[in-house]
């Protein structure tokens, strides 16, 4: 059972070869960083005094603010829309519950693959950062971004954080993509859904809304309120689990497939 | 009677609550058979197909496959078929040996297997082209490879031939008969022409309306056709055609010199056209109609 599972996993991170999903995650992971490599060394009047104190931490935390924000809820609609997508763009869901697979399977091993490909991004990304901060010195010393004082386990903190976060966002879009055959409306839904979080940010029950979670993992100052990070952390968990849950009871309990 | 390796029984299907898509069908198709689902479109033939193969949701359908219930025995059912449901279902950023080898991981079949249904289908050479740039003769047949990965002994296939064309459709009705003969497999072939289920098929069910109109071998089909056969005669006085065949056959007469008449034997027309020449009546053309799907369709009802 297990082997299968293996097995078809693999051929579901097969069907991703050539597709848009790589190059996606690449250029949306060096989109920022690259940004910022501009930034600071067309504008060392500004950034040289902010970074003097902590440069890598601050170099990190001027880079994850906008993705923890916005490019990372965007980057996981994107992908898993364009991962179900293969199947419905080729016409394929009706061969692939027609082989002789158990739902369970179908479900979780697409699932895999989505959840590789957010991590990997990450990862990719924090990589970026690293080349992007040690380019910025190599060609403006005064910036200390040097190979020797790199913040690892503020890095580490900050990515798993904001994981943690995204991972509740990951599986209800996963959901919408599976249930809607026009890529438009689980597209439309996440970014409204996103928008909306923006908008309510302030919204005192706005702690049951997965789609800021991720924002709020970065942004929330968890020195000042250690409390805030317990309510997080275990409320992106309860979303992840009720979300596998709920989606894959509906996705299995559907009249019609493929 | 062969081993039933599909039966259906009383199977009635809707896509919403009070609506009824197929009604009361008792499919019976025997083991060994190329078996021929006839049926116009919007019949009934593909959500039929889409039942058998557990696509669609029905508890206590009545389904069974190799005696076992579907959709209770889903997997252990699937194992044994091969499918092909309306086009080619085909990943077109990948070649077709990719294509292949992600079905192949599903069936769980050895990786030799590729090879074997590449040459069995005529892609050898195609393999590691894009099968975006496929020809959609070259889709049917890869599809027909994905399907015959892992041996299976039933073959359900939906319209294999739709939009092929005649080279293309004489290659496929080839191939699946020789699945058949030489390799012992039951094929289930849904069509909605009779013209193709004929050439192919040991036996036939017509389905129309979600009902099933006929089930048998195909000699019976073709018994039944003759029984209901119809002449379309040109004459130069209908009033008087009608006059000398209305005793023995009934007459339909149409707009302007034209006579159909229906009769049960087909060296009846002989008959027919030694009765109106006698008669005084000439005729300037006879030819058999109502061999077409739909013009069998009405005869069946009407029977």
């Amino acid at each position: 059972m297990k082997t299968r599972f293996f097995a078809n996993t693999a051929a579901e991170f097969m069907k991703t070869k050539g597709s848009f999903a790589l190059w996606l995650t690449i250029l949306a992971a060096l989109f920022i960083p690259a940004i910022h490599v501009v930034i600071l060394l067309e504008r060392p009047d500004i950034m040289l005094p902010k970074l003097e104190q902590t440069p890598w931490l601050t170099f990190f935390r001027v880079n994850w603010k906008n993705v923890a924000a916005v490019i990372l809820p965007m980057y996981v609609i994107l992908i898993t829309n364009l991962i179900v997508q293969i199947e419905f763009r080729n016409n394929t869901w009706k061969q692939v519950y027609a082989s002789p697979r158990s739902f369970t399977d179908i479900f979780f091993s697409k699932l895999v693959v989505i959840q590789v490909l957010v991590p990997v991004y990450i990862f990719c990304f924090d990589v970026f950062i690293i080349l992007a901060g040690l380019l910025v010195h190599s060609l403006n010393p005064a910036y200390r971004l040097t190979a020797g004082n790199i913040a690892w386990d503020s890095l580490l903190l900050i990515t798993c954080r904001v994981y943690l976060g995204c991972l509740a966002v990951s599986v209800i879009q996963y959901w919408l993509s599976l249930r809607f055959r026009n890529f438009v409306i689980p597209l439309g839904l996440g970014l409204g859904l996103w928008i909306t979080g923006i908008v309510l940010m302030d919204w005192d029950k706005i702690i049951y809304y997965p789609y800021v979670y991720s924002a709020f993992m970065f942004f929330i100052d968890f020195d000042k309120e250690p409390q805030q990070l317990v309510v997080l952390t275990i409320s992106s968990i309860t979303a992840l689990v009720l979300s596998v849950g709920i989606a894959y009871y509906d996705i299995k309990h559907r009249p019609e497939r493929g | 009677m062969k081993q039933a390796v599909i039966e259906t029984d009383h199977l009635d299907y809707g896509f919403q609550k009070g609506e009824r898509i197929l009604h009361d069908i008792n499919l019976h198709v025997p083991q060994g058979s190329i078996y021929g689902f006839l049926g116009p479109n919007g019949a009934g033939k593909t959500t039929t197909l889409r039942l058998l193969l557990g696509l669609l949701r029905s508890e206590n359908s009545g389904i069974r496959l190799f005696g076992n219930p579907m959709p209770g025995s889903r997997i252990d059912i699937l194992k044994r078929i091969g499918s092909l449901i309306e086009q080619p279902s085909l990943y077109l950023h990948l070649t077709g040996r990719e294509n292949l080898e992600v079905f192949r991981r599903a069936y769980e079949c050895p990786a030799s297997r590729v090879g074997e249904v590449l040459q069995v289908t005529g892609l050898s050479d195609a393999a590691a082209k894009k099968t975006k740039a496929y020809s959609l003769g070259m889709k049917q047949r890869l599809a027909i490879a994905i399907a015959l990965l892992h041996d299976p002994e039933l073959l359900i296939m939906d319209e294999p031939t739709n939009g092929l064309d005649p080279n293309g459709i004489i290659e496929i009705r080839e191939l699946i008969r020789d699945l058949n003969r030489h390799q012992g497999k039951t094929v289930l072939v849904s069509s909605h022409l009779l013209a193709e289920v004929e050439k192919l098929a040991t036996h036939v069910c017509i389905i129309h309306q979600g009902k099933l109109l006929f089930q048998g071998t195909l000699a019976e089909l073709q018994s039944l056709q003759h029984r209901h056969a119809l002449l379309e005669i040109e004459v130069d006085d209908v009033a008087r055609a009608e006059q000398i065949l209305s005793g023995r056959f009934t007459v339909f007469a149409q707009s302007g010199f034209t006579v159909h008449v229906a009769h049960a034997e087909p060296d009846e027309a002989a008959s027919i056209n030694h009765m109106l020449v006698g008669g005084g009546v000439r005729v300037s053309r006879l030819c058999a109609v109502g061999n077409d799907l739909e013009g069998l369709f009405l005869q069946i009802i009407s029977a």
